[in-house]
């Protein structure tokens, strides 16, 4: 009869509690920093063509990729990725869990700060710089590599 | 068949025997006067036995039989019990009422632990996004595709 008890306690404790273990595990996430051009030949680079549904939905109509960062990212510690020009822009995951990762992108150049949750395999696309000579940067994030 | 084949058949009750060994004693006790006298002494025998029981029966009392057998079984074995399997398990339960309980809170304590689990691990809805954008002095934009969201700042949110 104790038995019982003491299995359906750990049964309840586990369960609350691995939510909060998964949490706190690292992600990897696919940071990618992009220049959107207003004018141009109209056309992606092949290395971007997983982004081409994002991409062509803004008025952007050629795209270059100019850095990649590749991090194994902890909850709550923030990751600089620096833009062309001295700029940078700062990544934190915000918490992570079976099906969801919250990320906080920070873009001073823009005075925008946003928290995205996104399932595993969507992509984050947030213009970070406002648009000067017909052009702006952009960063996606993947998590999961 | 002869006599001595014979003698264990005698005063065999009606439908005793198979319908050989019948047909063979009745042709013995045809030709044997001695073992036809001795089924008659044992059928006489066994009626008097017969007689005899049932006149020492109907001399005994037994009218309070039935009362002093229930008065000697417990009353909680049988008092309002059903019979069968689920009148085991009630007792069974009587006597465990704190195995009962256990047994009844323990469904109840997986399902809470479930519905915690499931609250702590639920997606960002049906969409899959969720997304909130704050920006100083730009007005921002957020575009949903089916690949995740686009967020883009554009002109100046003064005076919009």
């Amino acid at each position: 009869m104790r038995s019982i008890w003491t299995a359906a306690w750990v049964a309840v404790v586990v369960l609350a509690c691995s939510p909060a273990r998964a949490a706190d595990a690292p992600v990897q996430a696919r940071i990618r920093v992009l220049q959107g051009f207003r004018q141009g030949t109209p056309g992606l680079p092949p290395g971007l063509d997983d982004l081409r549904a994002q991409l062509s939905s803004t008025a952007y109509v050629r795209w270059e990729q100019a850095g990649e960062v590749q991090s194994a990212m902890q909850p709550k510690k923030p990751v600089s990725v620096p833009l062309p020009g001295g700029e940078s822009v700062t990544v934190t995951l915000v918490e992570s869990r079976p099906g969801a990762a919250t990320f906080e992108v920070s873009a001073p150049a823009s005075r925008t700060q946003s928290r995205v949750t996104v399932a595993p395999g969507k992509r984050i696309v947030q213009q970070v710089t406002p648009e000067r000579g017909g052009s702006a940067w952009f960063v996606t994030i993947k998590a999961g590599g | 068949m002869r006599c001595a084949g014979a003698a264990p058949l005698l005063g065999s009750l009606p439908g005793e025997l198979d319908p050989t060994e019948e047909a063979l004693l009745r042709a013995h006790l045809s030709t044997c006067p001695s073992c036809q006298a001795r089924q008659a002494d044992l059928q006489a025998l066994s009626g008097l036995l017969q007689e005899g029981l049932l006149v020492e029966a109907a001399r005994r009392d037994l009218s309070g039989l039935a009362d002093g057998v229930m008065a000697r079984i417990p009353a909680s074995a049988w008092r309002g019990a059903p019979a069968g399997p689920l009148g085991r398990l009630l007792s069974f339960l009587r006597r465990h009422r704190i195995l009962a309980a256990a047994s009844a809170l323990a469904p109840a304590l997986a399902a809470l632990a479930l519905y915690l689990y499931i609250g702590r691990t639920a997606g960002p809805g049906p969409a899959g996004l969720a997304v909130e954008v704050t920006s100083e002095d730009l007005a921002a934009i957020v575009l949903e595709t089916s690949d995740g969201p686009v967020i883009l700042v554009g002109e100046s949110s003064e005076g919009t």
